[in-house]
């Protein structure tokens, strides 16, 4: 089952909360919606759950325009950050509800809770009420609730931005897990981008309403299409600088602009994250630049070092371990910097590398 | 090896400093006002009710008059309150889920009725329902009879009992998360089954409260009642006036007994609704 949302806009009051935006999801696909707070993802994921009504354009569910119909028409199981649990009901009437409002045959679904229950591996917590479970436990009842009348698409708003941090990383595993188990074409809606590039197939990166750029994981982070792309997903070194003569060059520092934009000139915007530099204990072939080390932090199997530039900015780089270990680096040493790869943007936000 | 651990005697810490005076003074006055003012005279009306023992309170009773009072105060507050639960729930639901001109107006209107004196409630709807008013005329030419016959007596409790359910549920309405009837939407309930199955559990404690108030409010109502309804006995005689009407033909003993078994019947609502609070409160969480 396919979705695809085209040139919707939602203006609340003269507040464009949604301004022409327009994707593709496809059968099977996981998708996220990313973007800071307030940026339009919710309301995009309620005009597609029907729970909102979009001011213009259109939504395709497997290619039929579902724009005008009511929610309960439109067969999507709808997941919301509060879990929204009934609470005078157990687990299984939750569960049970949307079989139950269709008329489903007693027995058929009695078979669908049981069968549920131990997909979201709460067996044994039918009897129980929603005040009696934990969050992780509600949000997967949820699941399960909207699961249960088999849904054509699941929408899922910030499924786990009431859990704590723990709770957070096993569900969201877990739930990638299960999406390649049913195989339900599922959008969900966040902030975290941590969590978008972990588990989805496919980004759509929401800022101020307007879709900045779609993308697998991996094309967002490598290929950022705006500065504000490269910005939000992951961290980032931004540095001003000035194009000329094919290269971009700021403070001591420089990379060469991309074939295309060869001709380019005047300000610019460089982006480097903290794996894109090359560091040594000397200098070398000149395009490297000085800087010393202020603080180390050991992050897992990588190191995370602040260093300082001598025209006074800031860096974060980010080594493997092991070589790290190999440059034999302390606090307040001088080191040598060469980046090994960099996205550049005119002041216009054209993408120039 | 268990080790039991003696409790230690540890001295209780005189609370809110050294003045149990205080504390108890507050406490006194408090019970003492409580006595006078509600003890005493419930105790008087107990008493004479039954200062010619239950043959007596029986005798008082056992009168068409008495017994035609009771009854028609019963049955219309009972109907009165139905539509006041329908329809007070029906409007705190529109007051907390639709914007609309006008809603803040409207959402002041509503407790009007508790602050205008009943006789004047019961003198606005004889003005507009009165068989020399144009509206009167007319439903009297078409052969309804409402001023003077039991409909007013439901009209005019109806008017000066309306906030009783709308307050009591617009609160609980205003707490309950939209999610939870969008999340039902979304399962495919329709409004109706969402309303049923998902809104009416969370708000029948409010409901039922709001109802009891209600009709424990249209036992004692007499004002507005007394100038719409008049005093026929067996027709559109209710209790409370009737208990005026003994009283001012001097048997106090027999408006006693009235009285008695309006405030039995007050106290039984009382008493349960006050248990049914007590179980939301305890389980909420």
């Amino acid at each position: 089952m396919s979705v695809v949302v085209k040139n919707l806009d939602k203006k609340f009051g003269s507040f464009g909360a949604v301004n022409n935006v327009s994707f593709e999801v496809q059968e099977g696909e996981l998708a996220a919606l990313l973007g800071p707070s307030g940026a339009g993802k919710s309301t995009i994921l309620r005009m597609i759950g029907g729970l909102e009504q979009p001011d213009t354009g259109t939504i395709e569910l497997d290619g039929v325009d579902v724009s005008r119909m009511s929610p309960q028409q439109r067969g999507a199981g709808f997941v919301f950050q509060s879990y929204a649990l009934f609470k005078h009901m157990t687990i299984t009437q939750n569960i049970a509800f949307g079989l139950e409002v269709r008329h489903v045959a007693k027995n058929e679904v009695r078979e669908r809770v049981r069968e549920l229950l131990n997909l979201v591996k709460l067996d044994g917590y039918g009897n129980h009420y929603p005040s009696q479970l934990s969050g992780g436990q509600r949000q997967r009842v949820a699941l399960a609730r909207a699961l249960a009348p088999r849904p054509r698409v699941m929408l899922l708003d910030e499924p786990f931005g009431a859990l704590d941090a723990r709770v957070r990383v096993e569900l969201r595993e877990w739930i990638r897990r299960l999406h390649d188990d049913v195989h339900v074409t599922s959008i969900f809606v966040t902030h975290d981008q941590e969590e978008a590039l972990e588990i989805s197939d496919k980004i759509v990166v929401i800022n101020e309403g307007n879709v900045e750029q779609i993308g697998s994981p991996s094309d967002l982070y490598d290929r950022p299409a705006t500065p504000f792309v490269a910005s939000f997903i992951g961290p980032i070194n931004v540095f001003k600088g000035e194009a000329a003569e094919g290269k971009a060059t700021f403070g001591h520092m420089s990379v060469p602009l991309p074939r295309s934009m060869e001709q380019a000139t005047g300000a610019v915007d460089v982006f480097i994250r903290p794996f894109d530099f090359f560091m040594s204990t000397e200098g070398h072939d000149g395009r490297g630049v000085e800087a010393k080390v202020q603080r180390v932090a050991l992050i897992g199997g990588s190191v995370k070092l602040s260093l300082v530039l001598f025209g006074g900015e800031r860096v974060e780089v980010q080594l493997d371990r092991e070589h790290f270990g190999s440059l034999d680096i302390e606090v307040g040493e001088e080191v040598w910097l060469t980046p090994k790869a960099a996205k550049v943007f005119s002041k216009a936000h054209q993408p120039l590398a | 090896m268990a080790v039991v651990v003696a409790p230690q005697q540890v001295p209780i810490p005189k609370a809110r400093g050294e003045r149990p005076w205080g504390a108890w003074g507050l406490r006194t006055i408090a019970l003492v006002y409580l006595a006078l003012m509600i003890v005493v005279p419930l105790s008087a009306v107990v008493a004479e009710g039954l200062s010619g023992g239950l043959g007596g309170l029986w005798h008082d009773l056992n009168k068409f008059s008495a017994q035609g009072a009771l009854f028609l105060t019963l049955w219309t507050g009972a109907i009165m309150t139905v539509i006041n639960v329908v329809m007070g729930t029906l409007t705190a639901y529109v007051l907390v889920r639709y914007q609309f001109p006008g809603k803040a107006l409207l959402n002041a209107i509503i407790d009007m009725p508790v602050a205008i004196p009943t006789l004047v409630s019961g003198l606005m709807l004889v003005i507009l329902l009165g068989p020399q008013e144009v509206i009167g005329k007319w439903l009297d030419a078409v052969g309804i009879h409402i001023i003077f016959n039991w409909p007013a007596i439901v009209i005019a409790l109806l008017f000066t009992t309306f906030p009783l359910v709308v307050r009591a549920v617009q609160p609980v309405l205003e707490e309950l998360e939209i999610d939870q009837e969008e999340a039902a939407y979304s399962l495919g309930a329709t409004q109706w089954q969402t309303f049923r199955h998902v809104m009416l559990p969370a708000l029948r404690p409010a409901v039922i409260s709001g109802g009891l108030l209600t009709f424990a409010r249209a036992l004692g109502e007499f004002g507005s009642i007394v100038l719409v309804a008049g005093n026929l006995p067996g027709k559109t005689l209710t209790a409370p006036v009737y208990i005026l009407g003994e009283i001012e033909s001097g048997s106090p003993r027999s408006a006693s007994a009235m009285s008695l078994v309006l405030l039995t019947i007050s106290f039984v609502m009382i008493i349960l609704l006050d248990w049914l609070q007590r179980r939301r409160m305890a389980r909420r969480d």
